[in-house]
């Protein structure tokens, strides 16, 4: 229980793992636990920066990068990335692929929330609806895009780990990136 | 040979020897011992609080019903050291997401299977179960001293501002009220969003906020280290009050607000097995949480709406 402790203290103080986890006790000791950490990851094409959504199957190495970030795990995450077909939607889209998914019944409960968060931004007007909306999504198993979706070419990706802090001067949240990959990717044919 | 006669002369929390005749480490009070009562409380968290992963939950509730149905498989050290494998095994499976008390399961059943093996088998457990509880509020405190944002009070603004765990708690003593948490919940919904180029979010922060920060950081860090200290000093300080008492009296006030249920009932179960025999009051104190704390898992969020309709009438 001690070696196992001391492990983790060293490695929290070290390589940014989360206090709250790792078997050393740290939790409820400070707000970097693992949802205090989140991890952002964009595309480049044509000098413009394309969010991209991680999907539910790397989903775990997400979860993992947060908790211990790490330059091997990025990069990891880094190669999922550049090899999948990223496809450039839109709201429609996302409702046709919704209708066609509920269909063939293999609806999962997450793509019913990711519905109801686009309709509920939709109908509050918080975000601009349509062609400017930046919804991405990463086609899994032998997915084909949802016409008229595009298929992005993209040049390099970036996957940054974040941390917030409290700030009590704000009052504020107040985020710092903790580890940053950029990776150029290969033009096809190349 | 010194060494064994200056241990022998060491005062002990739990220093009756095991009669002889006995099955299971104590005489048999109503047909159930200490170990037997032990390790069925411990079988009940395995049955309960372990790691979803699929064969973890296969292989514990498995073991468990069957350590609950027939006595003599509970009492093999054999079954607790599978016990504490499975449970290991699944923490670093899923170490992303593992919660302490996780480990701290694994490590009871460890010293379950030790303590089976040992000669003085109810002392043994008792020891392992004291070091343990001191040590796990040991490092708590050690995390907590050596925090700065929890020792400036950032850690219970922010608990108190957006956790939706500490949200009855905000409400009734820092006047944190349904719409400022909606609001700070959003900001920060905000800042991680997956698509957010945001680096700062402003949160709301009422007036009141400050004095339940002020006590909720002294009074956490003040009761977590009377307790390591009761616990690890227990053969020096004969005052069961003092470990037993605050112990029962940190699992009923902080488990009411943060419902990690699991870290409740193994520090319970633990808290029982260290009572020494002439604390029998104690270890029905201990068997009540323990049963509460089930009782409580079952309708956490019912049972804190009613506790906070109460106060605030």
């Amino acid at each position: 229980m001690v070696t196992v402790a001391v492990g983790q203290m060293g490695l929290a103080r070290m390589a940014d793992l989360s206090p709250w986890k790792g078997a050393g006790f740290g939790m409820f000791s400070t707000v970097d636990g693992v949802d205090a950490r989140f991890v952002r990851v964009t595309g480049m094409r044509q000098g413009a920066v394309i969010p991209l959504r991680l999907p539910p199957s790397l989903e775990q190495r997400e979860s993992r990068l947060r908790t211990l970030p790490s330059a091997s795990g990025l990069g990891a995450l880094a190669d999922r990335v550049a090899a999948g077909t990223w496809e450039q939607i839109s709201l429609g889209d996302a409702m046709r692929r919704y209708q066609k998914q509920r269909d063939e019944g293999r609806l999962e409960l997450r793509d019913t929330r990711a519905l109801e968060e686009l309709r509920r931004a939709a109908s509050q007007g918080s975000r601009p609806v349509g062609a400017s909306l930046p919804l991405t999504r990463m086609l899994e198993g032998a997915e084909t895009a949802t016409p008229p979706g595009e298929v992005l070419a993209l040049e390099a990706v970036e996957l940054v780990v974040w941390r917030f802090r409290f700030d009590p001067a704000g009052p504020a949240l107040r985020a710092e990136p903790i580890q940053v990959l950029r990776r150029p990717l290969q033009p096809e044919g190349s | 040979m010194a060494r064994r006669s200056r241990k022998a002369a060491t005062p002990s929390v739990s220093s009756n020897p095991e009669p002889s005749g006995s099955s299971n480490g104590e005489p048999a009070a109503h047909g159930v011992g200490t170990l037997d009562v032990c390790a069925m409380l411990a079988l009940v968290i395995l049955l309960l609080h372990v790691d979803e992963t699929w064969w973890v939950r296969l292989s514990l509730t498995a073991l468990a019903i069957s350590g609950l149905l027939f006595p003599s498989i509970r009492l093999r050290w054999e079954v607790w050291l599978v016990a504490a494998l499975v449970v290991l095994a699944g923490d670093l499976a899923n170490w992303e997401s593992a919660d302490n008390h996780k480990f701290l399961i694994g490590y009871w059943c460890l010293a379950f299977a030790c303590a089976l093996r040992a000669e003085r088998r109810v002392e043994t457990l008792a020891t392992a179960a004291r070091w343990m509880i001191a040590l796990a509020f040991g490092l708590a405190v050690l995390w907590k001293l050596s925090s700065g944002d929890y020792l400036d009070g950032s850690f219970f603004s922010y608990e108190l501002l957006i956790d939706p765990r500490f949200a009855n708690v905000a409400r009734l003593f820092g006047g944190v009220t349904p719409d400022v948490l909606a609001a700070n919940a959003a900001a920060r919904a905000s800042l991680i969003a997956w698509d957010g180029t945001l680096t700062s979010v402003a949160l709301e922060v009422p007036g009141a906020l400050r004095p339940a920060v002020l006590f909720l950081t002294w009074w956490t860090l003040a009761i977590e280290v009377a307790i390591a200290l009761g616990f690890a000093l227990a053969p020096r300080l004969r005052a069961a009050w003092w470990r037993n008492g605050l112990l029962l009296l940190f699992v009923a006030a902080v488990y009411a607000i943060a419902p990690v249920i699991g870290f409740g009932s193994v520090l319970t179960a633990m808290g029982y097995a260290q009572c020494r025999e002439d604390e029998r009051r104690w270890r029905i104190a201990y068997l009540l949480g323990f049963i509460l704390l089930q009782a409580y898992r079952a309708s956490w969020s019912v049972l804190n709406d009613a506790v906070v309709r109460v106060l605030q009438t």
